[in-house]
């Protein structure tokens, strides 16, 4: 063991109140005591900087990426890799999220005593893959709730939190999802974008497919306004411009 | 000699396509690029989205303020149009491909159309 991981256990254990440890590791639920998996997202939900967890599970050893307070993915099992471990997990694969939550569910399934290490962060994956918020995990893994597929327009905006600022989300012409201060954009969506769009396909009346409208200044104080559109989903964004071309770029991959 | 300064822009570019210098007000493309191929009708069409899309001073299409750079990105190509900031009629139309140096393309697009609108 390195010398920052001694530091960091001794840390962890002058921090951390009534905390009972057996080696370096800490306990994190006795006798079902908190609830087994409810401990491990509280965890998650306590890592702020990029680390390694190692989960004792009644022998079970599980590895996980953490960081900023969520979970970028299994590194393995007992040491032991398969199809869940080494992806970063995504709220775009539904699938691999529930199955990772049923790994960690039976992993739980009556488990006396889980203990934690905290180590210093592996790479894994690509730095700019987030994982998944402990809130998140928690709505699904242990309160049951169902993840709702999101639209691909609404994945992409979302998943450019780095370049816009505030967005609306709208399908067939109902606002499905929206993020910071909407004003301006809904006065786009509400008595703008339809006129435009009409003059602007009269104008191109043979092109097709998605298109994307950046506006470098439309919202004054250097915020660029934006209209992303693909069949029946409108996305309109603020942004800084700068930031305009580097969502150019991941909008042409979007939908290259 | 307006051409010729869309020349020297257009050959600093591999990916611009065509460049159109463009009278807004009466949404009259002026000189292009002498190298474009594209239709007189898709010039029109380019000047007719950058007019639309820079609405006027006081009522902008999208959004609260006037804006003097705009991008329209498709599935083939990447227009964009830039408006002059002293002469809000004087417009520059450009069509490239999705791989050009954006960044560099518009600082040089920019001072382009300050070059023709102010002789600078």
């Amino acid at each position: 063991m390195s010398d920052h991981s001694i530091l960091s256990a001794k840390l962890a254990a002058l921090t951390a109140r009534d905390a009972v440890f057996v080696g370096q590791a800490r306990v994190i639920s006795d006798a079902g005591q908190p609830a087994a998996l409810a401990a491990i997202l509280a965890e998650i939900d306590a890592t702020v900087l990029e680390r390694l967890l190692v989960f004792d599970i009644d022998g079970v050893i599980l590895r996980l990426a953490v960081s900023a307070r969520r979970l970028r993915g299994l590194l393995d099992v007992n040491g032991a890799c398969d199809a869940l471990t080494g992806n970063v997990l995504s709220t775009e694969d539904p699938a691999m999220l529930q199955a990772t939550g049923t790994l960690l569910t039976d992993l739980c399934n009556n488990a006396q005593r889980i203990t934690v290490k905290t180590e210093a962060a592996v790479p894994f994956g690509n730095p700019a893959e987030l994982g998944v918020s402990a809130s998140v995990l928690t709505a699904l893994w242990h309160k049951g709730q169902v993840l709702t597929p999101r639209s691909s327009l609404q994945g992409f905006l979302a998943a450019q939190d780095d370049l816009l600022s505030d967005y609306l989300c709208i399908i067939d012409g109902r606002i499905v999802d929206s993020q910071g201060d909407i004003t301006a954009l809904n006065l786009i969506w509400r008595d703008q974008l339809t006129p435009f769009r009409t003059a602007q396909k009269s104008a191109f009346p043979r092109r097709t497919g998605p298109i994307l409208i950046c506006l470098d200044a439309a919202l004054g104080n250097g915020r660029a306004a934006g209209v992303a559109m693909t069949g029946d989903e409108i996305g309109i964004f603020s942004c800084s411009a700068p930031n305009i071309s580097r969502l150019l770029a991941e909008w042409h991959r979007f939908t290259g | 000699m307006v051409t010729e300064t869309l020349d020297i822009l257009h050959d600093q570019f591999p990916g611009c396509q065509t460049l159109a210098f463009a009278d807004l007000s009466t949404q009259m493309v002026l000189v292009t690029n002498s190298g474009t191929t594209d239709s007189r009708e898709t010039l029109d069409a380019l000047c007719a989205e950058a007019a639309l899309a820079f609405g006027t001073a006081s009522i902008p299409a999208l959004g609260t303020c006037a804006t003097h750079t705009i991008f329209v990105s498709t599935a083939d190509q990447l227009h964009i149009y830039l408006r002059d900031t002293k002469e809000p009629g004087d417009a520059l139309c450009c069509i490239c491909r999705h791989d050009i140096a954006l960044d560099r393309f518009v600082i040089a697009a920019r001072s382009c159309l300050e070059q023709i609108s102010h002789g600078l």
